[in-house]
């Protein structure tokens, strides 16, 4: 290998590394929307409840675009190493201002979080220092490097992995679509719906259209303006622009019918032959298997999908009877803990 | 009498909701008139009876269960979902000892609210079966007439199938698949795969496979990217949330109500409709009467009753409207009531006649293994291969539909037994889960031939409390569909309980609980079911004097009058019919289209 | 927590074979104790509760069982309020005790708005949580899905959450 194809090599390497990073940030959202989801008491909280979860539908897919550029350009997307699931509070990768990410309860407070984590790329204002002021400059910079490489090293270089490894469009289902990224337009598209579905398009409060067949209207509302949409218990209508805010229907809002679970639950907290302690284990161990189902999905064996589906849905079981249990006398409840042992 | 439609179409369930997107696409305006309420259509009510699914313990069978009740447009009940109001103030008036145990809803989207979900074809067979059977009657129509149809309609449902598995019976053009792949099939599914798929039994002297295979559904699965014929296929999300229903989910609730609308109902179709401004849907409005033009012959206009509130029948205003085309498209007992209170279509004697459902019957056991029933949708596979064969020139043919739901009347009466031997604690618990993963059923479903006898009346000493004719009926089954169910049980469970080494706990208890009718055939007792599969009323036919319809479900009698929907089958096979029903009312679409062009 | 509260906990634990967090986990803990105490009336939960205590009070296992035998299976007064305990836990129902129970074995009055063998659903929730479905890696229709697919898969649900 001579001087040159060394350098090549590191720079998609470094590339991979970054895709990696990427996926780490897609999934470090997962447990605090998760959690937030299933702090709301089923038959309360309707509409919220059914936002947070469609953003959280959004996440999962952004996280498998993100394994498909990874596959595209022959990187191994990994989920189950030390350290891939977080413990929280948690700062995202990149993230240049630090701020921390709780597994708690619904609130105003968590919408306030969930909100910095979606914040919308403001133009003009660099990066400053090592890491990124929104998840949109994060994957703008993805997105150049894809461009610089490409440009160097030529298109079918970078994009030399095997097709058949990715996830299919038909494999995938909840809103917004999945992309098999095969050079570097097909990898812009799948970024930009990353960072659409984040933040809005064109500065605006939705997504681009892409006009899918019979499921209505083809745009749908960025993750930012749906969690506005609940912290300013109003809708969003066609017209309303960032600046206008929501003018559309109310939307309402019940803090007090959520589970009161302990933020950022450790397990170690409970004795080790506690049931308590018993139940955050096997929720854990659920989890690290839902990751495990995904990864070897993500790396060919899209049969496995299905499991993880399946394991999704137990999940969402498991993670509802710990909330439920009370502690402190019944001031509050088991809070969830998704990092493994 | 307000605005002139080009079609007016009585009842919002699947025939009126395909024909009114098809005759809109066509540029013609129309006005959907239904008898019930919006309800289902509204998210929040539709969550509504989700929690009443749950507030009762949820419902099984094919109630009308979670749905409100109507005293202004009353649907029948069946007991196994018996309602308090509908018990005192029933439906069905019945004229014979044995009961049609099948029921309706009347209510936008209709009874595709709580269907199965199961779209087969019928078999080409089943359209000929006088030529070839020497049994029933022929249709005017052949497999291959109505096979368009088929394909459009499977589109237009969001049909689940796998092409190669259909082919054992129907023809299929080259290089169709569906719109989706089919659903994937269940553990208890590959538990007969492996157990009985190159088994055979002997009928009537003719040796059969017992094919297991899995099974068409209206219900959304992945789509099948090779399906081309109307530019791919996205999967219909539920009316009210497009993250909803997109995939089934394995709720194994499809009836009485699937929670996130995975599976088809005419809601979907007519959802988006009255948008485009070229359809208008009028809810709580009974049609009791259609206005002929004695001299014509034609329809006029129909008479409706619009009512506020659906506890005051009384309380309604007489209305009219008018239109080119008049199409009855509510249930096939509806059409029949409504033509005989109109004096209308029936100069052949025939509206009423030949009421057919598919009469019912479960086996079960145990598997000597774990297959872990009580998940996914109901059904995901059958028995299909004795859907046809020579045996039918002596007895009926029919389907076995491999149950995902372990046994009817469960946990509850495992949980009894338990209780009453005293078994509580771990033993309770790991009991009932070996007994509960090891559930398998077969429900049988079996052919009815065309009967004279088997019909629906009217009578003036029977109107419900708006002053409708409430349907009066007389039902029974023939030998030739006894001989189909001995057939079933003694010979077919027979042999597939011996293959799967499945410890048969079949017995049919005396009396027979609700929902079941006891039969007794050869000196064997049977419980029987109905299948709300409510067929023939007003069959379609080459003349005039023996049918109700053409071939294309125009009124015989009346020159712009359709009467479309599964009263128009002549036989019914062995196929759930509401797949046929949306083909035909596609064919009615298309003729009707030409018609006003 | 209240002792009482705690001894109920018990004992459903002992009657359906799961474990107190896997009961407290389905949220109904209080709501049923409340339910079965409204029914049965003061008189006979303290009977009932004190008769727990009492079995729950020997240190083996072995022990316990057969005093639970003994004490309550064994008990013409308690035996049938378990029988409801149980149906409430695992099928998210609740039937009334009969007036005969009322006259012979529990010989108090039934309280004025009684219908005696009348069965409830007491919530929403008492149906999506019946444990029945747990106990076959299962889920009651129309509750807690199990994901596309996974019905052709061994489940990973309830008891069988750990299979693999």
């Amino acid at each position: 290998m001579n001087a040159k194809e060394k350098i090549r090599d590191s720079e998609i390497s470094e590339l991979h590394k970054l895709l990696q990073d990427a996926l780490e940030v897609e999934h470090a959202t997962i447990p605090p929307y998760f959690t937030a989801w299933l702090s709301m008491m089923e038959g309360f909280n309707y509409e919220p409840k059914e936002i947070v979860k469609s953003v959280l539908i959004e996440e999962m897919l952004h996280l498998t675009l993100v394994a498909n550029i990874m596959n595209a350009v022959r990187g191994i997307p990994k989920l189950t190493h030390r350290d891939f699931v977080p413990r929280y509070p948690h700062t995202l990768p990149h993230s240049g201002d630090h701020f921390k990410i709780h597994i708690e309860k619904f609130s105003e407070k968590a919408l306030n979080t969930f909100l910095h984590i979606e914040k919308p790329e403001v133009k003009g204002i660099l990066p400053k220092g090592e890491g990124f002021s929104t998840i949109g400059q994060f994957y703008a910079y993805v997105g150049s490097r894809i461009d610089y490489l490409c440009d160097t090293y030529g298109e079918e270089t970078v994009f030399c992995g095997k097709i058949d490894l990715q996830i299919r469009p038909e494999d995938y289902y909840g809103s917004g679509a999945v992309v098999v990224v095969k050079n570097r337009n097909t990898a812009h598209e799948a970024i930009n719906i990353i960072a659409e579905q984040g933040e809005g398009a064109h500065e605006g409060l939705f997504d681009a259209d892409r006009n899918i067949l019979n499921s209505g209207e083809g745009k749908e509302l960025a993750h930012y303006y749906r969690f506005k949409e609940i912290l300013l218990q109003r809708h969003y209508t066609k017209n309303d622009t960032p600046k206008s805010g929501p003018s559309g229907k109310e939307l309402k809002v019940d803090y007090d019918k959520v589970y009161p679970l302990k933020k950022d639950t450790h397990r170690r907290e409970y004795p080790e032959d506690s049931d308590i302690r018993g139940a955050l284990n096997e929720f854990a161990n659920s989890y690290n298997q839902l990751l495990v189902s995904l990864e070897d999905a993500f790396n060919g064996n899209r049969g496995r999908l299905t499991e993880g589906i399946a394991r999704m849905f137990a999940l969402r079981n498991q993670g509802l009877a710990i909330i439920q249990t009370p502690i402190n006398n019944g001031q509050r409840t088991i809070g969830l803990d998704f990092t493994p042992n | 009498m307000s605005k002139h439609y080009d079609a007016i179409i009585v009842g919002g369930g699947v025939t009126g909701a395909i024909m009114a997107k098809m005759l809109s696409e066509g540029g013609k305006n129309v006005l959907i008139l239904e008898a019930g309420i919006k309800g289902a259509m509204k998210p929040k009510n539709y969550r509504k009876y989700l929690n009443k699914l749950y507030t009762e313990g949820g419902i099984r069978g094919m109630p009308n269960g979670p749905y409100p009740w109507n005293a202004s447009a009353p649907s029948p009940a069946i007991p196994t979902a018996p309602n308090p109001k509908s018990e005192q103030d029933p439906y069905f008036v019945f004229r014979t000892e044995k009961h049609f145990m099948s029921d309706y809803l009347r209510m936008l989207g209709g009874t595709t609210l709580h269907w199965q979900g199961t779209s087969l074809r019928m078999v080409a067979n089943d359209f000929k079966m006088q030529t070839v059977y020497g049994r029933g009657r022929d249709w005017p129509l052949s497999y291959e007439d109505l096979e368009p149809a088929y394909r459009r309609a499977e589109f237009e449902l969001g049909v689940s199938a796998d092409v190669e598995d259909q082919r054992f019976f129907g023809w299929f053009p080259e290089g169709y698949v569906y719109p989706m792949h089919k659903l994937p099939q269940s553990r208890v599914d590959k538990f007969f795969l492996d157990t009985i798929q190159d088994k055979t039994v002997e009928l009537e002297g003719n040796t059969y496979p017992l094919k297991v295979i899995s099974i068409p559904v209206a219900r959304n699965s992945t789509p099948n990217p090779k399906y081309g014929i109307y530019s791919g296929y996205d999967p219909i999300p539920s009316v009210g949330n497009r993250d909803h229903g997109l995939r089934c989910q394995g709720n194994s609730s499809c009836m009485p109500l699937c929670p996130v609308q995975a599976k088809y109902s005419a809601l979907k179709t007519l959802n988006g409709l009255t948008e485009k401004g070229k359809v208008k849907i009028k809810t709580q409005s009974v049609v009791s009467r259609l206005i002929i033009n004695n001299e014509t012959g034609k329809i006029t206009a129909v008479e409706y009753k619009h009512y506020k509130d659906p506890d005051s029948p009384e309380n309604h205003k007489l209305k009219q409207a008018g239109g080119t085309i008049i199409i009855l498209a509510a249930n096939a007992i509806e059409n029949a009531t409504l033509l005989l209170a109109s004096g209308a279509a029936n100069s052949s004697q025939q509206v009423g006649r030949n009421l057919m459902d598919h009469p019912y019957l479960y086996t079960w056991g145990y598997a000597p293994k774990r297959v872990f029933p009580f998940r996914g949708p109901d059904t995901t596979s059958g028995m299909e291969s004795l859907r046809d064969g020579e045996f039918r020139k002596v007895h009926a043919s029919f389907r076995a539909s491999l149950s995902n739901w372990g046994w009817s009347g469960e946990p509850k009466n495992q949980l009894s037994k338990l209780i009453e031997n005293k078994i509580y604690g771990k033993q309770l618990r790991h009991t009932l889960g070996d007994r509960m993963t090891r559930m398998v059923k077969i429900g049988f479903m079996f052919e009815q031939l065309p009967s004279y006898e088997n019909r629906v009346t009217i009578d003036d000493n029977y109107k419900d409390k708006m002053g409708n004719y409430r349907p009066v009926l007389s039902y029974g089954y023939d030998d030739y569909t006894k001989g189909g169910i001995e057939a079933a049980v003694t010979k077919v469970w027979k042999k597939i309980s011996e293959y799967a080494k499945i410890e048969d706990e079949t017995q049919y208890p005396y009396p027979a609980p609700g929902g079941y009718q006891r039969m007794n055939y050869n000196g064997m007792d049977y419980n029987i079911m109905g299948s709300g599969h409510i067929v023939g009323t007003h069959r379609m036919g080459r003349y005039s004097k023996d049918s109700v319809t053409d071939r294309n479900m125009k009124a015989w009698d009346h020159d712009n009058l359709y009467v479309v929907g599964p009263g128009n089958q002549v036989t019914i096979g062995t196929a759930n019919p509401t797949l046929t029903t949306a083909a035909l009312a596609v064919r009615a679409s298309e003729a009707i289209l030409k018609e006003l062009e | 927590m209240d002792e009482n509260h705690h001894i109920f906990l018990n004992l459903s634990s002992e009657l359906t074979g799961y474990s107190v967090i896997d009961l407290e986990g389905t949220g109904l803990v209080y709501s049923y104790q409340k339910l079965v105490e409204d029914e049965i009336g003061k008189h006979v939960a303290t009977f009932l509760y004190d008769t727990t205590k009492a079995v729950f009070s020997h240190n083996t296992t072995k022990a316990r069982d057969r005093f639970m035998r003994v004490d309550i299976v064994a008990s013409p007064t308690l035996w049938p309020i378990c029988k409801g305990i149980i149906m409430l836990w695992y099928y998210g129902q609740w039937t009334s005790m009969s007036l005969v129970w009322y006259r012979y074995y529990a010989r108090v009055p039934p309280s004025p708005n009684l219908t005696p063998d009348k069965t409830v659903v007491p919530s929403a929730a008492a149906y999506t949580q019946q444990l029945s479905y747990k106990a076959a890696g299962a889920h009651p229709p129309g509750a807690h899905p199990t994901g596309f697919g996974s019905w052709g898969l061994d489940p990973v649900f309830g008891d069988f959450i750990t299979t693999k």
